[in-house]
């Protein structure tokens, strides 16, 4: 096993490096002149003495190989460099927003899967039946609707009709409620999905009509059988459903004034503060290749039968 | 027999689902081309005498604080949002598809320059990474397409590789070649018709799921610049005026959810058959 995580961590080291100078690139090729930009941001007043001068303190005079190296550098030792805003370290910024995005986000998926899970067993036990059928559509409807219209829709429906909830979200729970339901429908639809064909498919496998024929209580075959194979495949479409999430938070974020990464990173893009951007992008990506990492060792070590296979 | 009659009939009833579902979305590409003769007010005239107006006989869908017609707009939004997403998909497909087969065909530096920098892409979230790029770029169809584009190319890309991986040794590649065809002749006469039913399947399935990324940008102001009618753009332009008009937020989005429920139907049907068929 830990041959296993060696061999995927030594893997990782060129996908992490590749996307660091993809991020680094992106913000590289943007038009204009990044001394001119951070002076512009902050409202100096901008003359040729300043702007040589910021350039040189910003090390854009130097060739493009030493500036990626300089940040990459930086990046390992948690410095993103300084907000074109205010000038105040990004990873500063980052972390004070990573809190409020990680409750928003684990809450959601929390309540996706306290939703789904169930809802996807029921749906594959009963197939055919109008259960199943009521559910699927739920899950088709909750799949095909974007968050952004979920969230303008309640807002509308809870926060000004009802008027039951903050338009604004704040810290309490009842702030925290439309985000994290906005969040959390689109999940559950696509969870349900997964789940029920995931159940679906160890059904018909011959292990479970073996079970069957041999008088082994239905409730103690779908809990202990075939619950703990669909494990596995369900660690990773947590991890894929880590992309939906982050997206969606900024999204969510925005709308309802959420002090979380996205709408960090939001308000960083309406300012043209790259610094910000560079270090939210990377962030993320950090975060997804590592959860990806997790469900397969996650996976891995729920199923021993995978454990001898390395890729 | 029995057995056999019941997935015929599955597949009848599936059958018969496409060609309603491909029904509609012919319409729908219909009136994404006619909209300019079928609207019955022009979709960006703004007029002070008319803000916020509800449906009436001259406005059927009412209109917004701006007093431009809100069914003309929407109408004019559904070829943005459908030929979009469209395109963006025939992009992507052509280019993955094509890029994958190479991979898999020849090998080498090639193959693992391409699904290495596919490996990269794939580290980001795509919403993140497409937020990011449209946002730094400023907005406009174009880049908000380009934006969902980097990394949806690679789905392509790793499956036409890995089909073709597995049909290159096969006889009758070999025959091709030993019959003096050009490796351009081969991959596109005889690979491709092999491994182009997967490919399909997942062009369809994510026609939908584009065409929501693209309304999600503009709604975000970093996607379709406005004036120009797009439904996401349309909902964030309106919701602040929600309570003295909902019809200029209730009437895009009401579109924005039909439409990509319809084509996720569709890639839904397309894969269902091809399972069918499969089995």
């Amino acid at each position: 096993m830990l041959k296993y995580i060696g061999i995927r961590l030594v893997q990782l080291i060129p996908v992490v490096l590749g996307a660091t100078f993809l991020t680094f690139l992106l913000i590289y090729l943007t038009p204009g002149d990044a001394a001119m930009k951070r002076l512009t941001a902050q409202g100096a007043a901008i003359d040729e003495e300043v702007l040589e001068q910021t350039r040189e303190e910003m090390g854009l005079n130097r060739p493009f190989p030493v500036q990626y190296l300089h940040w990459l550098t930086g990046l390992f030792h948690g410095d993103l460099g300084l907000s074109y805003q205010d000038n105040r370290p990004v990873s500063q910024k980052l972390a004070e927003g990573m809190g409020n995005t990680l409750t928003l986000t684990l809450s959601a998926l929390a309540l996706a899967i306290a939703v789904s899970l169930p809802l996807g067993f029921l749906a594959a036990v009963k197939k055919g039946s109008l259960l199943d059928h009521g559910i699927r559509i739920f899950a088709f409807t909750g799949n095909s609707l974007p968050n952004f219209l979920i969230s303008v829709v309640c807002m509308y429906w809870f926060c000004i009709r009802l008027q039951l909830l903050p338009v604004v979200a704040d810290d309490s729970l009842k702030g925290l409620l439309l985000p994290c339901l906005t969040l959390a429908i689109p999940l559950s639809g696509q969870f349900i999905r997964q789940i029920r064909a995931e159940i679906l498919e160890q059904l018909g496998k011959e292990y479970v009509t073996g079970a069957k024929n041999r008088g082994i209580r239905k409730r103690f075959l779908y809990f202990s059988h075939i619950f703990r194979n669909c494990l596995p495949s369900l660690f990773t479409f947590l991890a894929l459903s880590a992309g939906t999430l982050m997206g969606g938070s900024v999204v969510i974020e925005t709308i309802f004034r959420w002090p979380g990464l996205g709408e960090l990173a939001m308000d960083a893009i309406s300012h043209r503060d790259y610094p910000v951007i560079q270090g939210f992008v990377v962030l993320m990506s950090l975060i997804y290749v590592f959860l990806n990492l997790l469900a397969d060792i996650g996976g891995r070590l729920i199923d021993p039968r995978r454990e001898c296979q390395v890729p | 027999m029995k057995i056999k009659q019941s997935v015929s009939k599955k597949q009848r009833r599936l059958r018969i689902r496409l060609a309603v579902l491909l029904a509609l979305v012919g319409l729908f590409l219909l009136v994404g081309l006619l909209a300019p003769y079928l609207v019955p007010n022009d979709p960006t005239a703004t007029s002070a005498a008319h803000m916020n107006e509800a449906p009436n006989s001259q406005f059927p869908l009412g209109t917004d604080r701006y007093g431009r017609c809100i069914f003309s707009r929407v109408l004019s939004g559904t070829g943005i949002s459908v030929f979009s997403a469209m395109g963006l998909v025939a992009i992507l497909f052509v280019v993955g598809t094509a890029l994958g087969m190479a991979c898999g065909y020849f090998g080498g530096i090639l193959d693992a320059v391409v699904m290495r920098l596919a490996d990269c892409f794939l580290s980001f979230p795509q919403m993140v990474l497409a937020i990011a790029v449209a946002g730094i770029l400023g907005g406009g169809t174009g880049n908000a397409m380009l934006a969902l584009g980097l990394t949806g190319w690679t789905l392509y890309a790793r499956m036409a590789r890995s089909s073709t991986m597995a049909l290159k040794s096969e006889p009758f590649i070999q025959a091709a070649r030993l019959s003096g065809n050009g490796t351009l002749q081969i991959l596109v006469r005889h690979v491709l018709p092999n491994i182009l039913g997967p490919l399909v399947v997942s062009a369809a399935t994510q026609i939908g799921s584009v065409m929501v990324g693209i309304a999600g940008l503009s709604f975000l102001g970093i996607g379709v610049t406005p004036p120009t009618p797009e439904w996401g753009s349309m909902i964030n332009e309106n919701r602040a005026y929600m309570q003295l008009a909902p019809w200029a937020v209730l009437a895009p989005a009401a579109a924005i959810v039909v439409t990509v429920m319809i084509f996720n139907y569709l890639g839904d049907t397309i894969r269902d058959l091809a399972d069918v068929k499969g089995t």
